[in-house]
């Protein structure tokens, strides 16, 4: 007998909506097969060719599900090494031909794979939070991972000082625990990050927005854009994935922003360093290398190089101690690392990002190591 | 907190979880009042305080009450203590800012006048003083009445009173039928979970799907009328009557959901109120909770429609304009609750007519309710009274000035929120809706709807009230 049928004192519109156990088990099980099966579908439908240089373009730099797409497509590559870090990674002022992974590319002449699996915004906090619910297609991959020190400047950048911050990636963050004291979500918000980043249904919602509705929600869209006559269905199938563009104004070396930090009238700076056993950043990369570790990936870590013409010599001290602790930790556990040499003034762009000959003169000095031809074999 | 947050889902699995390891013993209701307790004091701790004092007032009234014989005058009392402390509370939080702000404006006119609180007065109202008020008056009413016996256990009293699902936007229960609940712990079965779950998935669809997304285009129209002509503002005004519903409707739906699965039954709030073929009938099928209790606490003893003609009128008209105040300390919500009054003193010799009744079809009378019931709404949601009639005359001058926008998928919306209302009407498309693999089909795109087309929204409508 159907639900709506049943005897009972309990008053129901007619009509209502009124589901028996059997009903909503099915209702159930088709939505979690439409979870399954959904992204998989639109994976097949949505055109995503990545070339060798691929990085997830800045305007979807909170497309996580986009990301974790972007490494499972170069996963199947079995010769792929991926760069995973911050905006030093995927440049900053570069375009995808002027990155790290590129000459990395060009040097290894095919026989290699490096991909760009950097994200723009990103820093150890948060890159802990990709690493965890983003990446597993690339478990037991070798994995170069990018240690930035920068984020240890300050309390303000280590995001331990007590005064509440706005800061990019937010969802990454771990939101309860370990605590981060200038980060003041309250507790809906924080279950909702957590809701977003471990139910892949929910990561590819938020896709679909970030790419195809300018990163508004559909009803949003609607309201919003002068297209509101369109249906988003429509809009939706007639759409294309946004990429980077060809012509970038702010990136590549004809742009305005592509010029060395010393061009300006900038000059060294003092930093009021984070102790390295206060900081939270730095716990965050090491709890980061430990778990790529545990995903049995082959992990080389390069530390820097940090852009030290900057850093006022009173500054030099702390930053050099910070680094050595990273540097001891990180023997101590007999994880391959790396500490490239200090760039040219020039090759910077501000504090930690290289521009164009920088990622170049890296490639260069790095590629050819022996350790590093070992760890590639 | 609100039902359709993470924050409620956690804190609503801890106290299931509590009350069905507790429904053996007797701490169930304790344990349903403590629940309730930091439900409502989520908001704001401060407010518990006003709700403790209302429960202890209400229950010390009745046993006070007790004390006399049944039908002793020396009873009257204590129902006066009761009733003037209810409604001095809800003056107080809901009033007092109105009462001053118009003295001030009157005393404008006399330029010695000194302002009444020249620095104003921002009370924070209260989240859903109006509705526990009306809830815990209803008690002391009807022992007064002496249609229920007086409830000897606390706990059980402010349980009744302060019950989470319903306590800040109803269905305002009546002791009657509320209060023996809490007696004995309920019985749940598969079915009170599934109705419960079904009520709750059509309420969050209501709110997050339709509500919310509605809002958004009225609240653009209505936050500056003068810049919108006159279809833009008919089809606002029509958004707004559903969101209305959906926004109030789908929060009664989560709210007896919810009970449901415990194992209680709260009252049916919402009757497709717009397939109302008389502003009686609008009334009927309307908030269903209010209505009733201003019919049996305020017309019936008023003399209802038994004294003549006159004196029903008067009759409506002071129930339309205590529901009206009840809604908001506001002149625009005055004006709403006078047209329906005026509405209904105007039709109701209409609608009891054998023309009326039997010769009008009723599409024609669905059509001129909502018609009337929609005029209405534009007084309820403009911010006040010269607004609501810049936006009649603009509807009504056909004005076309100020280009219009508005998204086609919300037009969709509306046309089939008027389709699925009809669909009940008849009895092949009520047995397609109903059916099993419907019904199925239905509920996941309503769950798919709700991952990719929901609308972030803050509270719901009614909570202002």
């Amino acid at each position: 007998m159907p639900a709506s049928q049943l005897q009972d004192d309990f008053h129901y519109p007619p009509h209502a909506l009124r589901l028996g156990a059997r009903e909503l088990l099915l209702t159930g099980g088709l939505f979690v097969l439409f979870g399954f099966l959904a992204p998989g579908l639109w994976t097949g439908r949505e055109l995503f060719e990545p070339g060798a240089d691929y990085r997830v373009p800045y305007e979807l730099s909170n497309d996580y599900w986009l990301y974790e797409r972007h490494l499972r497509e170069a996963s199947k590559d079995e010769t792929a090494v991926l760069l995973i870090g911050d905006s030093v990674i995927w440049g900053e002022y570069v375009t995808r031909e002027g990155t790290l992974s590129h000459f990395l590319n060009e040097e290894a002449a095919g026989n290699q794979h490096f991909v760009n699996a950097g994200l723009n915004g990103l820093f150890p906090l948060a890159l802990e939070g990709l690493v965890e619910d983003f990446t597993h297609p690339v478990r037991r991959r070798k994995v170069i991972l990018h240690a930035n020190l920068l984020w240890m400047t300050s309390a303000e950048s280590d995001l331990s000082s007590t005064k509440e911050q706005v800061f990019n990636h937010q969802p990454l963050i771990p939101q309860f625990s370990p605590p981060i004291p200038c980060y003041r979500a309250p507790f809906e918000k924080r279950i909702s990050n957590l809701a977003n980043r471990n139910v892949s249904l929910f990561a590819f919602s938020k896709h679909l927005q970030n790419a195809y509705f300018d990163q508004l929600s559909i009803p949003d869209w609607t309201m919003e854009r002068a297209h509101a006559w369109q249906a988003p269905a429509r809009h939706l199938l007639a759409g294309h994935l946004p990429e980077e563009p060809h012509e970038d104004p702010d990136r590549g070396e004809t742009s305005s922003r592509h010029k060395s930090w010393s061009d300006g009238t900038r000059s060294p700076q003092s930093f009021p360093w984070v102790s390295p056993d206060e900081s939270l950043q730095l716990a965050a990369f090491k709890r980061l290398t430990t778990l790529l570790l545990h995903r049995d990936n082959e992990l080389l870590i390069i530390v820097g190089p940090l852009n030290e013409h900057m850093i006022a010599e009173g500054s030099l001290s702390a930053y050099r101690k910070l680094r050595s602790e990273l540097v001891n930790w990180l023997q101590e556990r007999g994880i391959l690392h790396y500490l490239p040499r200090v760039l040219p003034s020039e090759h910077y762009g501000d504090a930690s990002h290289p521009l164009t000959h920088g990622y170049r003169q890296l490639a260069h000095e790095i590629y050819p190591l022996p350790t590093f031809q070992k760890w590639l074999e | 907190m609100l039902f359709h947050t993470w924050t409620f889902l956690f804190f609503f699995l801890i106290v299931f979880g509590g009350y069905l390891a507790l429904r053996p013993t007797r701490l169930w209701t304790s344990w349903l009042l403590l629940a309730s307790y930091v439900f409502y004091g989520w908001w704001n701790p401060f407010y518990l305080l006003l709700i403790v004092y209302s429960t202890v007032l209400d229950f010390g009234v009745v046993a006070m009450m007790d004390r006399q014989q049944p039908g002793s005058s020396n009873r009257r009392p204590w129902l006066i203590v009761s009733i003037v402390n209810n409604l001095t509370l809800l003056a107080f939080f809901k009033y007092a800012d109105f009462l001053i702000e118009n003295l001030n404006a009157l005393g404008a006119n006399f330029p010695e006048a000194s302002r009444l609180m020249p620095f104003g007065l921002e009370y924070l109202l209260p989240v859903g003083i109006s509705f526990y008020t009306f809830q815990s008056l209803s008690y002391t009413l009807d022992f007064y009445r002496g249609t229920i016996k007086r409830e000897r256990s606390f706990v059980r009293f402010a349980t009744f009173v302060t019950f989470f699902p319903q306590l800040v936007a109803g269905p305002i229960e009546r002791s009657k039928n509320l209060l023996p609940q809490f007696r004995h712990a309920p019985r749940i079965t598969t079915q009170h979970l599934t109705d419960g779950l079904s009520l709750f998935l059509v309420g969050l669809f209501k709110k997050l799907a339709l509500a919310n997304y509605l809002a958004l285009y009225v609240d653009l129209v209505y936050s500056a009328p003068g810049d919108h002509n006159s279809i833009a503002l008919l089809f606002a005004t029509i958004c707004f009557a559903w969101q209305i519903y959906f926004d109030f409707s789908g929060y009664t739906d989560m709210a007896r959901g919810i009970a449901r699965m415990m194992g209680f039954n709260l009252m049916l709030n919402f009757n497709h109120p717009y397939l109302a073929t008389g502003l009686g009938d609008f009334w009927s099928r309307w908030h269903i909770s209010l209505s009733t209790w201003f019919r049996d606490y305020l017309y019936l003893p008023l003399g209802g429609n038994r004294r003549g003609e006159l004196i029903t009128c008067r009759n409506l008209l002071i129930v339309f304009l205590a529901s009206a105040l009840w809604h908001g300390a506001a002149w625009h919500f005055i004006v709403w609750g006078a047209l329906h009054a005026v509405g209904i003193i105007l039709t109701r010799t209409l609608e009891r007519s054998t023309w009326y009744r039997e010769h009008l079809p009723d599409t024609i009378k669905r059509l001129w309710v909502f018609a009337f019931v929609c005029f209405a709404w534009i007084f309820f949601r403009a911010e006040t009274v010269g607004e609501a009639w810049l936006i009649v005359t603009r509807i009504c001058t056909l004005d076309g000035a100020h280009p219009t926008t508005w998204p086609l998928p919300l037009g969709w919306l509306v046309l089939a929120a008027f389709a699925y209302q009809l669909s009940s009407l008849t009895a092949p498309t009520r047995r397609f809706i109903t059916s099993s693999p419907v019904r199925i089909a239905t509920a996941t795109c309503m769950l798919i709807l709700l991952v990719f087309y929901s609308s972030s929204g803050g509270a719901f409508i009614y909570f202002q009230f």
